[in-house]
């Protein structure tokens, strides 16, 4: 069973990632020099049989579309491509040139976290030198056993219109599907003696797609349809009709694979026979695993979704993200702990899972542990996280947790404005108008958290104090960092100290110098016009600034627009401040809640982050 | 009879010939003790993820099927510090293949990891079935491993021998990497029947070398003879960092490069593979992928001169107007399919057919092509700036990787080459300026200089008008550029949005000038708002509002390796700002001029008599591409000079 299934599910992992091989780094502006005319895909099912031809025309406009004449077909080692042509036909109508056999090359696709897959994509290019010119080029791939059925899109480039798509899907009459239709017209359906035949048809304007900041994933923005097959044989038999029968199927796969050998059994017995509770149990197994086990991806054979046994993790002392859970799991269970995988979306940014539409919709899985009052989560790919941390990468949506016939969506907790919130206190001397000091002392969480303590583990010191320069106040002044400390490695935040010479800060007017406050760490957005996507922020976004500042007897030193409050849907800014004696303290709060919201809700959004730059531009310090 | 060849290794670039005191460190693959696993003296490389204890090469000449092969066997041993050292556990080996018959081989790959688990060392080895073999192109493959049982305080070792008929790729050795090394050896076996020389990066003194010949007689064809032996060794050779501005890792890590000199063939006839650069050209110029490429080139566009009237048109034009058509008429009809090279690697007939080349089909080309229309054009052979610098004194040709073309019209020369688009005649990419290029031609060859002397230049025109009740100066602003600087704007559509974003309020659309010919200056025009500053009733602004640079780029105080700007720059600022009745510059920044060997700067402010308007007008050169590290103090002191003046403010009073 198990030998026969390797194969199989190989395929599973191609064609749960087909949507994310649209190149998306391709520039988003449209530029006319090539254009989509037709894009026809058909897929044939039989049994346990998936054929898909594939036909694409593009017309070439001018040199700068040449990049579309450089074709990837992806495949895998088991789904060879068939019946490949490619042919030019010039503006006249007549074939010019046509692909020679050995000039599309097979070249290993692997992605860059992993350190193998057995993925391959055919490259090619044709291309002419009189515009404008048509490439045309077809080809046929067949699967047997498919958990997925297609994720079709009108999209071949991000930058290039699609004028005319379509996608055929011919099926025996009793066969069940679930579709999931995305910014696109519903299928018209034929029934032909006995077969079903479903159409979509699509197109696709490149100006109506941009990449832009609190944006949601592009896959969620573009036309799409996702199909499954109702009951699907693939391994073992499984059924897409809820989630339950999902979750049982994705039990199967792994069943017996908790094979622990005995010498790991007695270090987990060691580890954790003095300690009192789950929570602590769990910690002294999740450090164990950290020191001791590393994160590989090795996708061939059944790089889908089976894990690597935890037999083979002990002996080797990596795997991938399966197989680490699956041995985490075991050490757990070991230790009389039970705990759930769950099939997760990771992204800071992460396309949102279709809780009616159960399907293979995950990149990654972790673990979740049910305690007495909480739910304990484990990311087990890295050996740096805190323990217990889940970070941007995996909260606040939704998952599938994992448990045979009691499988279901969960909601992944959210991140709170106090989990994310960068703390700054900011002890400013003024000695003179020309020799202003500060010492800064900042504490970093959430996602800076996480950035710094990555550079912390894995860059060198020089390469982490660039990247604290840049999150610090006032970054072009002259710094130095003083400290950087993470105080135990499950602390979920760590402190900045630095120190800085100002003197160079500010602006002079003739004999006067005026300080402004520091700039909020934010980007820059667009204008209202030019907005093409809705808003997302997956997470809070949480700046306190508290600024001590204090001024030499001998210069005068005056504070404007000390107090200032603009409040919105999306958030609320605020600066309060006190004089005590020659100390001026101001405090400075900027905070973003997490949500969504549609494109028409942008104008109130820009609007609210411009009145916080004009206040900000208005509190000043005058010294004289 | 025997005849007995005496071992030839004479062209050594350096030559030591002693033997050093310091003792060669043998080790076997394996032999990782307890005491080695225990030894946590590491203090020193308080800053690295991990360290090389050991790493060895061992090459030697086999015969194989009558002809002989490199094998060349490796082995390395790394102790592991850090957990951001774990990745230096995951292996990859490249290795290439030509064809069935001429395919470098990797084999014997071993990989263990030695831990201590307890105070006892524990051993784990790779399975020969974890070892994976990625394609990457045609040619190109690559055995992938990680090595199990890995973690912090970790100690492994992999070894693997490479076998390859390419006998001109000899495999070269780096003493250096990005992590520090404890001992680095590489010991070569020669037999008489190849000459190798080598050049010595980086490298003043070897901490061990020594040479021998081999014990026992070997025997090829008929001739019995011996191998020489040669070992080269260095100890705590630091790691090699990351530094901005320069040309290529390439250029300064420390390492051994070796070159095929000669063949000497069992019959005594001897091949020249390289001595000189004259021969270098000769044989280049002999061969069918480039000199006969140019021929045959040349020949195809006579006949496709009969029906292709552009190319009709072209051959009435004067010689240097010919010239230009003809490198456009190539731009414009062939893609470049991004791959460098020297030698063309299809026939003319078919890169016609297929439009598409590489760097060396599609100037080879065009070569051919302008010495078909009389026009006198030779190939230079020069180094990509991230391929790395050129030794004028060693004739190796794998110093180069890619071709430019020099073309002589009424005594005088232009460079240019056929890959670029938006690039005028007479100019090369920015990445091809490295140092000098070779001129491939028998009586021509000589070395050409590729720096650029005109600087590229950025101009800034602004006439504006102050406007006191928004506190905003209004106006016009135009943007010249060229060369680099206009290709860098042109392919980066989104810059002027984002230069302006920060602070300018657009006044309509921003206006790109259609330039069909890249030798034309390119122009952005727009109208915009600008803000001031207002205090106690006076106005501030610097006369360049923010254009002009006020900080310095030169941050770090010192600095051991060159500034490499690639090409030399030239920026203007020209402002007319007037300010309405009723207010009056209370003060204005003061001029200031100097000029020297790095730098010429200019800046001059003036009221017109009317003195209800200023103009400023300012230029900066920097005159040099490269910069040495001797001159980096001085010419970060001038850019700072040059900050302060532009930071500068002017002030308007009302009265």
């Amino acid at each position: 069973m198990r030998a026969n299934s390797f194969i199989l599910l190989k395929t599973i992992f191609l064609v749960g990632y087909l949507c994310c091989r649209i190149p998306l780094s391709a520039q988003s502006k449209n530029d006319n020099s090539a254009e989509v005319l037709t894009y026809d895909k058909k897929i044939e099912v039989e049994g346990k049989n998936l054929s898909i031809w594939v036909d694409v025309s593009i017309q070439i406009n001018n040199p700068d579309g040449h990049h579309m004449t450089q074709v990837a077909i992806p495949y895998s080692a088991s789904n060879k491509i068939k019946d490949l042509n490619a042919s030019i036909i010039d503006a006249s109508g007549n074939e010019v040139k046509k692909l020679k056999k050995r000039d599309a090359v097979d070249v290993s696709s692997i992605s860059g976290y992993s350190l193998y897959e057995d993925d391959f994509n055919k490259v090619f290019e044709l291309s002419y030198n009189q515009y404008p010119y048509v490439l045309k080029y077809s080809y046929s791939i067949s699967y047997n056993g498919f958990l997925s059925i297609d994720e079709w899109t009108p999209v071949i480039a991000l930058s290039t219109n699609t004028k005319k798509a379509s996608l055929t899907l011919t099926t025996p009459t009793d066969f069940k599907l679930s579709v999931k239709e995305q910014k696109i017209n519903p299928a018209i359906k034929n029934v032909e003696s006995d077969k079903v035949i479903y159409k979509w048809a699509g197109t696709y304007t490149a100006e109506s797609i941009k990449k832009e900041v609190f944006a949601p994933p592009i896959h969620e923005l573009i036309p799409k349809v996702s199909i499954v097959p109702l009951n699907f044989e693939y391994g073992p038999s499984g059924s897409f009709q809820s989630w339950q029968s999902y979750g049982e199927w994705l039990n199967q796969l792994s069943y017996g694979l908790h094979d622990l050998p005995e010498s790991e059994k007695q270090i987990v017995r060691n580890l954790t026979k003095d300690l009192p509770d789950i929570e602590s149990k769990a910690n002294a197994l999740y450090h164990y695993l950290q020191d001791n086990i590393r994160y590989i991806n090795v996708a061939i054979g059944i790089g889908g979704m089976l894990p690597y046994p935890a037999s083979y993790v002990a002996q080797n002392r990596y795997g991938d993200c399966k197989a680490l859970t699956n041995y985490m799991q075991a050490l757990l269970a070991e230790a009389g702990i039970e705990a759930f995988c769950t099939d997760v979306y990771a992204d800071e940014i992460p396309i949102d899972i279709d809780k009616d539409f159960p399907s293979q919709q995950f990149n990654h899985v972790i673990l979740a542990i049910p305690t007495k009052t909480d739910t304990l989560w484990l990311e087990t790919t890295s050996n740096i996280n805190p323990f217990g941390y889940l970070g941007t990468f995996t909260q606040n949506r939704k998952a599938l947790l994992v448990n045979s016939s009691q499988s279901k969506i969960i909601q992944i907790p959210a991140m709170t404005n106090v989990e994310t919130q960068r703390e700054t206190r900011i002890y400013i001397s003024i000695q003179g108008k020309n020799e202003i000091s500060a010492k800064v002392n900042s504490t970093f969480r959430g996602d800076d958290f996480e950035t710094l303590l990555y550079y912390m583990k894995n860059e060198s010191k020089s390469e982490m104090e660039r990247f604290v320069k840049l999150k610090l106040p006032y970054e072009q002044s002259p710094s130095t960092i003083i400290k950087v400390n993470q105080h135990t490695r499950d602390s979920q935040e760590i402190t900045v100290d630095a120190e800085m010479n100002l003197s160079d800060h500010g602006q002079q007017f003739g004999e006067a110098k005026v300080l402004n406050l520091p700039r909020l760490d934010f980007p820059k957005i667009e204008r209202p016009s030019q907005r093409k996507s809705p808003l997302f922020f997956p997470y809070p976004i949480h700046y306190k600034d508290e600024f001590e500042i204090t001024i030499d007897e001998n210069i005068e030193g005056t504070l404007s627009n000390g107090t200032d409050k603009v409040e919105s849907v999306f958030g609320s800014f605020s600066v309060t401040s006190e004089r005590v004696n020659n100390k001026i303290i101001l405090t400075r709060e900027f905070s973003i809640k997490s949500g969504r919201y549609e494109t028409e809700d942008y104008t109130g959004f820009f609007e609210f982050i411009s009145s916080i730059n004009e206040s900000r531009a208005k509190t000043l310090i005058t010294l004289k | 009879m025997t005849a007995y060849f005496k071992p030839l290794f004479a062209t050594l670039l350096f030559v030591f010939c002693l033997s050093l005191n310091a003792q060669r460190e043998k080790i076997k693959f394996g032999s990782v003790s307890l005491s080695d696993l225990q030894n946590n003296d590491f203090e020193k490389y308080a800053d690295a993820e991990a360290v090389v204890l050991f790493d060895g090469g061992v090459a030697n000449f086999i015969e194989e099927e009558g002809r002989f092969i490199i094998v060349f066997e490796r082995t390395r041993r790394i102790k592991i510090l850090t957990k951001a050292g774990l990745d230096l556990s995951n292996i990859n080996i490249p290795y290439y293949q030509q064809d069935m018959r001429n395919t470098e081989l990797i084999y014997d790959i071993k990989a263990t990891s030695h831990t201590l688990v307890n105070g006892v060392g524990q051993k784990n080895e790779l399975n020969k079935s974890d070892i994976y073999d990625e394609k990457i192109n045609d040619n190109w493959h690559q055995k992938k491993f990680a090595i199990p049982g890995v973690k912090e305080g970790s100690v492994i070792e992999y070894t693997y021998i490479l076998k390859s008929p390419f006998m001109f790729n000899l495999p070269d050795w780096e003493f250096q990497s990005k992590i520090p090394t404890q001992y680095s050896e590489y010991e070569v076996h020669v037999v008489p029947f190849y000459e190798y020389t080598y050049l010595a990066q980086g490298i003043k003194n070897f901490d061990h070398t020594n040479s021998y010949m081999g014990t026992g007689s070997r025997r090829f064809a008929t001739l019995d003879f011996k191998e020489m032996v040669y070992e080269f060794a260095m100890k705590d050779i630091p790691a090699f960092t990351d530094v901005q501005y320069i040309t290529s890792m390439n250029d300064y890590i420390i390492k051994m490069d070796w070159q095929l000199a000669r063949i000497i063939r069992p019959n005594g006839s001897k091949e020249e593979i390289m001595t000189t650069w004259d021969q270098m050209v000769e044989s280049m110029l002999k061969s069918e992928n480039f000199g006969k490429f140019i021929k045959s080139s040349s020949k195809s566009v006579e006949k496709m001169i009969k029906d292709d009237h552009r190319l009709q048109q072209i051959s009435k034009l004067e010689n240097f107007e010919k010239a230009e058509a003809l490198t456009r008429y190539v731009k414009e009809s062939y893609n470049w399919n991004r791959m460098r090279s020297k030698y063309a690697s299809k026939s003319v007939k078919d890169f016609l057919k297929e439009t598409t080349g590489s760097a060396a089909e599609l100037n080879l080309f065009l070569i051919g092509m302008l010495r078909a229309f009389d026009i006198e054009a030779y190939p230079v052979l020069l180094s990509t700036r991230d391929h790395g610098k050129i030794k004028t004194d060693y004739p190796f040709e794998s110093f180069f990787n890619t071709l430019a073309i020099l073309i002589e019209v009424d005594q005088e020369f232009y460079l240019t080459e056929a890959t670029e688009k938006e690039l005028e005649f007479g100019k090369l990419p920015a990445e091809y300026l490295n140092e000098k290029g070779l001129i491939i031609d028998k009586e021509k060859q000589g070395w050409v200089d590729l720096n650029i002397t005109l600087p590229s230049l950025e101009s800034e025109d602004m006439k504006l008008v102050l406007n006191p009740s928004n506190l905003k100066l209004e106006g016009k602003f135009v943007k010249t550029l060229t060369d680099y600087e206009a290709l860098y704007y042109k392919r980066n559509k989104g810059l002027i949005q984002k230069e302006l974003d920060n602070s300018y309020d657009l006044i309509g659309d921003i206006e790109y000038s259609e330039t069909s010919s890249p030798s034309e200056p390119y122009t952005v025009k727009y109208e915009a708002s600008y803000p001031v500053s207002t205090f106690e009733g006076n106005i501030y602004f610097q006369p360049f509002l923010n254009k002009a640079p006020t900080g310095n780029p030169l941050k770090a105080e010192e600095r051991t390796y060159p500034v490499d700007f690639t090409y030399s720059q030239k920026k203007q600022f020209n402002t007319t700002i007037e300010i309405p009745n009723g207010y009056s510059f209370t003060s204005i920044p003061e001029s200031v001029q100097f000029s020297n060997s790095l730098i010429d700067f200019s800046y001059e402010v003036l009221l017109d008599p009317s003195k209800q308007k200023l103009i400023a007008i300012s230029t900066y050169v920097l005159k040099k591409a490269v910069y040495e590290p001797k001159e980096y103090k001085q010419l970060r002191s001038y850019l700072a000079q040059v900050a302060e003046a532009y930071s500068k403010q002017v002030t308007v009073e009302k009265q």
